[in-house]
């Protein structure tokens, strides 16, 4: 028995998972996503153990082919579904909560849907799924329904996403919408997320961009107004939608209420990215890149590599980064149009 | 210990739960108004206070107890909003409305105590994401259909409701989508109607019944649901459309000094918008009504008349071929 499991909690929490911060302690339940930080001298010795959350980029390869994406798409995928229950098994028996998958596009990774319900027949793992939506039908909805905790569906300009919005509200399916301001679409602002709204959608996170492409970056002169913007929102919908930061944001938008303020950046201690390539990553966007093969792996790498982990990705829009890198080279550098074959 | 407890995932999705309940008269629909505002103040109330251990019995599995209704509502949260205030009930003539802009949906026990009580539910809207529109029928009761007083007693409304429409209308300012312009209209039996989409449905409604109850006039209401991204979805109801089957048309041959006052006049006449009735002002002479009674077209060409214009009301010989 872990010293996490003999905190006293009200009845209404017992039978969550238990989930040991550093001096508090996290209830989660997996089916609603209900969580509950518990922190006071009973969780004053509490250290975490392991990381909360796992993201899975279980395959680069993708149906669509998005200018901003950076991934080598003809990659192939070092995991099988075999392989990937394996070790999420046991990640899930050390203590991690949650993975959540992204790649690429998981839905075309082979034996997906029998990936998913594996986990929840053999794991108390959580699972969210971002995806394009491309893939969403009613016959797959109808067959992953229950092995999924939430679907993100990333909003692009050419994926017909009110359609799959529409299909998901029908469907009764839990889902959010994953929305990347850019200089581009902060004029629609508004006009997106209420048209959002309209069509049914009940949560919208906000991404704030990271690479090296000077267009899709706020000018750091728009950021206040940007963030003003984001808070009246947020206030005018509240009840309707849950507006969420991406944690890449830092204190650019520091003017709007958050949950629990404006936090540090947590990858490599509260989540970490296992890659198509089996290697372990702060973030999707971090260069370092450490291998593993198995969840003892991941655990030693990650309580060994700490330093390593907490380290700023080298690319513009970290928040980790002096002023989110924008005073870089790679930034100020003209970029040509990329032109894919 | 402090515990902050918040849901990570994404919320389910909600829409509008609209419900619209009759009965025989008013005080019937009245009672069963103010039983519902009570039953879902309290309810409301249990439900941000109760926790999920509770083992209290809620107000509303109490009432559906008491009432002997067989519908039990369910202990799901899917059945009841989560956030904002109870769900809004208004009472409107003989028909109550149970109003909530965003739920999953609403327990079934509600239209059931609705029969229970004798009247009969003739609309629910389950789940609509769409925005609603709000359309009035005002008449006065007791008052024949084509008693002469009507006209201007509902013309005397109009033009209240008017003044207080685009306030009514208007989003609220993080909403910048233009607003849906309302419509003034004639039904099939000449009555006049209003259609509106409100920032507020319930404030909306409740405004026109107070303005019309003030001027003697009753109203009722019937609600459906509009395409969205549709820039004017009143068109059609604004289209031209005869007030009684008869075969008697009006013509105007000329406007004369007071064109403006003459543009009211076809407006009110024909039931269409401002702009329609400059158009047909600026093809003279113009059939105005067509195939109307009589009594309605010797009306509406005294009301021309009156105006300023030059207008008459006559019937086509049979020998001359149509459009002639």
């Amino acid at each position: 028995m872990e010293s996490e499991d003999l905190v006293e909690l009200p009845a209404c929490l017992r039978g969550m998972r238990r989930y040991a911060l550093d001096g508090a302690l996290l209830v989660f339940d997996r089916k609603t996503g209900v969580t509950a930080i518990c922190d006071g001298e009973e969780t004053r010795q509490l250290r975490r153990r392991v990381p909360r959350v796992v993201q899975f980029a279980i395959t680069n390869a993708c149906n669509l082919a998005c200018g901003f994406c950076s991934r080598d798409v003809d990659e192939p995928s070092a995991w099988t579904v075999d392989s990937a229950v394996e070790i999420l098994r046991d990640l899930s028996r050390a203590g991690v909560l949650e993975v959540a998958f992204g790649g690429g596009e998981p839905f075309v990774f082979r034996g997906f849907e029998e990936l998913l319900r594996r986990l929840r027949d053999e794991t108390e793992l959580a699972v969210s799924i971002t995806t394009n939506g491309t893939r969403l039908d009613e016959a797959l909805l109808d067959r992953i329904d229950g092995a999924y905790a939430q679907l993100r569906v990333s909003a692009y300009d050419d994926n017909d996403l009110p359609a799959t919005i529409r299909r998901l509200a029908a469907h009764g399916a839990r889902f959010g919408i994953n929305w990347l301001l850019t200089p581009a679409r902060l004029p629609r602002l508004e006009d997106e997320l209420l048209a959002l709204v309209e069509l049914g959608c009940r949560d919208v996170l906000l991404l704030a961009y990271n690479g090296d492409d000077r267009s899709l970056h706020l000018d750091p002169a728009s950021w206040a107004g940007a963030a003003d913007r984001v808070a009246r929102l947020a206030r005018a919908l509240s009840g309707r939608i849950e507006l969420k930061l991406d944690i890449c944001w830092g204190h650019r938008m520091a003017g709007v209420p958050q949950l629990f303020g404006v936090e540090a950046c947590a990858a490599g201690a509260d989540f970490v990215v296992i890659s198509s390539d089996r290697k372990l990553r702060p973030c999707s966007f971090h260069d370092v890149a450490l291998p593993i093969a198995t969840a003892a792996d991941v655990l030693r790498v990650w309580s060994a590599e700490r330093e390593r982990l907490a380290s700023p990705a080298s690319r513009p829009g970290c928040a980790r980064l002096v002023d989110y890198g924008y005073a870089s080279e790679q930034l100020a550098r003209p970029r040509l149009p990329v032109v894919r074959s | 210990m402090r515990i902050r407890i918040y849901r990570a995932f994404s919320s389910n999705n909600s829409g509008s739960y609209t419900l619209v309940g009759r009965f025989r008269d008013d005080a019937s629909a009245g009672e069963v108004a103010a039983v519902l505002a009570e039953l879902c103040a309290a309810h409301s109330a249990w439900y941000e206070a109760s926790t999920s251990d509770s083992l209290e019995e809620s107000p509303l599995l109490a009432f559906a107890r008491t009432n002997g209704l067989v519908n039990l509502p369910a202990d799901a949260s899917d059945h009841w909003p989560e956030h904002g205030p109870p769900p809004r009930i208004v009472h409107v003539g003989p028909q109550v409305l149970v109003l909530v802009p965003y739920t999953v949906t609403m327990p079934q026990a509600i239209g059931e105590y609705i029969y229970r009580r004798g009247g009969r539910v003739e609309l629910e809207l389950d789940h609509s994401h769409t925005p609603l529109a709000v359309e009035f029928f005002f008449w006065i009761r007791g008052a024949a259909y084509n008693d002469p007083t009507t006209p201007d007693l509902i013309a005397a409304l109009r033009t209240l409701i008017d003044a207080e429409l685009a306030a009514l209308i208007a989003r609220p300012p993080h909403d910048r989508r233009p607003v849906t312009p309302p419509a003034w209209y004639r039904g099939d039996w000449g009555a006049t109607h209003l259609a509106v989409v409100f920032a507020d449905v319930g404030a909306g409604i409740l405004r026109i019944r107070e303005l019309a109850r003030a001027a003697g006039i009753d109203t009722h209401v019937r609600i459906f649901e509009i395409l969205d991204r549709d820039p004017d979805p009143f068109a059609a109801l604004r289209a031209e459309r005869p007030h009684t089957a008869g075969r008697h048309r009006v013509v105007v041959w000329s406007a004369g000094a007071s064109r403006i006052v003459v543009m009211k006049v076809v407006r009110d006449l024909v039931g269409c918008g401002l702009a329609e009735a400059r158009a047909s002002l600026d093809a003279l002479p113009n059939e105005i009504l067509r195939d109307v009674s009589q009594a309605v077209a010797e009306d509406a060409a005294r009301k021309l008349r009156e105006a300023g214009a030059d207008a008459e009301a006559f019937v086509p010989r049979p020998s001359e071929p149509e459009g002639a």
